[in-house]
């Protein structure tokens, strides 16, 4: 994930360098607060944010407890924005695996009211996806975004009617985040993008706005959520 | 008052007290801080103020200033003089690459993208 701006209303980033207690290569990934009895600051997980410092921009070595034998320096550090009113963006992976596609779900069943989406080889509520977000991929709502207010094993609701009525074949993309309304998800892998297949818990974060993409603009890789870390040590701490 | 006795010493001698010198010395390949020359070494995101800024030059050491335009000025310390301030920021080439993709994938989906904030 990358800064994008401050909610402070500046877009100044605020960079620190702390020493590390694990080796990271990737750049945009989530640290925590130092643990007790730690050497350093700690990597985010895919599910943790508690305590959470700031975002990575570069990499960090590997530290070594011990002395070097040659005398150099045996910590390791790595540069950190800071800003606990940071708003980064973070793509929406359709997987564990970073970058990969969200899946577009394929209408099955037209509807004339534009409040049900039906979609019967897509189960939305097992790994619910309500209180998300629901946008055209192709078809007659492309790029039109809805919140989710309901789901089943076959179909989805919302409850602001989409303009248009949409015919079998159409398309749709689902992730289990909503601007101003969630307040966990799950990161991928690497904690660099939000895993819109999984169910929404984990990491405590508030979406500020989403960026949804239909086909023309390659909606299944390159549609972003903006989040805000809403556990941060150093503001807006919620626990 | 110091009082400077001539001494004798050797060729070898004079040789590494130049070579100890020249470290410390802004050339082509140091520049004269061992903790920038620390962070260049490591490829670590380098901080400097407006005057060591001017100093630094990114093309010899393998640098970029951040290829996001809003994260090219960072509040941080200089890696040279340590003052909080106002700063300039620069990736090594490799990771100033990779954040150049990941900007322009982002203005891309800007470009086509329905941004959503309710």
């Amino acid at each position: 994930m990358e800064f994008t701006y401050d909610l402070s209303g500046g877009s100044t980033a605020i960079v620190k360098k702390y020493q590390v207690a694990a080796t990271n290569t990737t750049i945009g990934r989530p640290y925590l607060k130092a643990a007790d009895g730690g050497v350093g600051i700690v990597l985010g997980t895919t599910t943790g944010s508690a305590d959470y410092i700031g975002v990575n921009i570069d990499a960090a070595g590997t530290y070594a407890a011990a002395q070097n034998s040659d005398g150099s320096e045996n910590a390791k550090i790595t540069s950190i924005i800071v800003n606990p009113l940071a708003v980064y963006r973070a793509r929406l992976s359709g997987a564990a695996a970073d970058g990969t596609a969200l899946t577009a779900h394929t209408v099955t069943t037209a509807t004339t009211d534009g409040l049900t989406i039906t979609h019967s080889a897509y189960d939305a509520q097992t790994i619910t996806m309500d209180e998300g977000t629901i946008w055209g991929y192709t078809g007659a709502n492309s790029g039109i975004v809805r919140k989710i207010t309901g789901v089943s094993t076959t179909s989805t609701t919302v409850i602001l009617a989409f303009p248009r009525d949409d015919a079998v074949g159409d398309q749709y993309l689902h992730a289990p985040v909503s601007p101003t309304r969630s307040i966990t998800a799950q990161l991928t892998t690497n904690c660099t993008e939000i895993d819109a297949s999984a169910a929404i818990t984990g990491c405590t974060i508030v979406v500020v706005e989403m960026i949804c993409n239909d086909k023309s603009g390659n909606g299944t890789t390159e549609s972003y959520a903006l989040i805000q870390f809403a556990d941060s040590l150093f503001g807006a701490t919620t626990t | 008052m110091t009082i400077l006795v001539p001494r004798k010493y050797t060729v070898k001698q004079i040789n590494r007290a130049a070579t100890k010198r020249v470290e410390f010395r802004p050339n082509r390949y140091t520049s004269g801080c061992a903790n920038l020359d620390d962070m260049v070494e490591l490829r670590k995101a380098v901080i400097l103020c407006e005057t060591h800024d001017r100093k630094f030059s990114p093309k010899a050491a393998r640098y970029r200033a951040h290829p996001e335009k809003r994260m090219r000025r960072v509040l941080g310390n200089c890696d040279v003089c340590q003052q909080f301030g106002l700063s300039f920021l620069y990736l090594n080439e490799i990771d100033a690459y990779d954040e150049q993709k990941k900007v322009e994938r982002f203005k891309r989906s800007l470009e086509y993208g329905h941004i959503v904030t309710s």
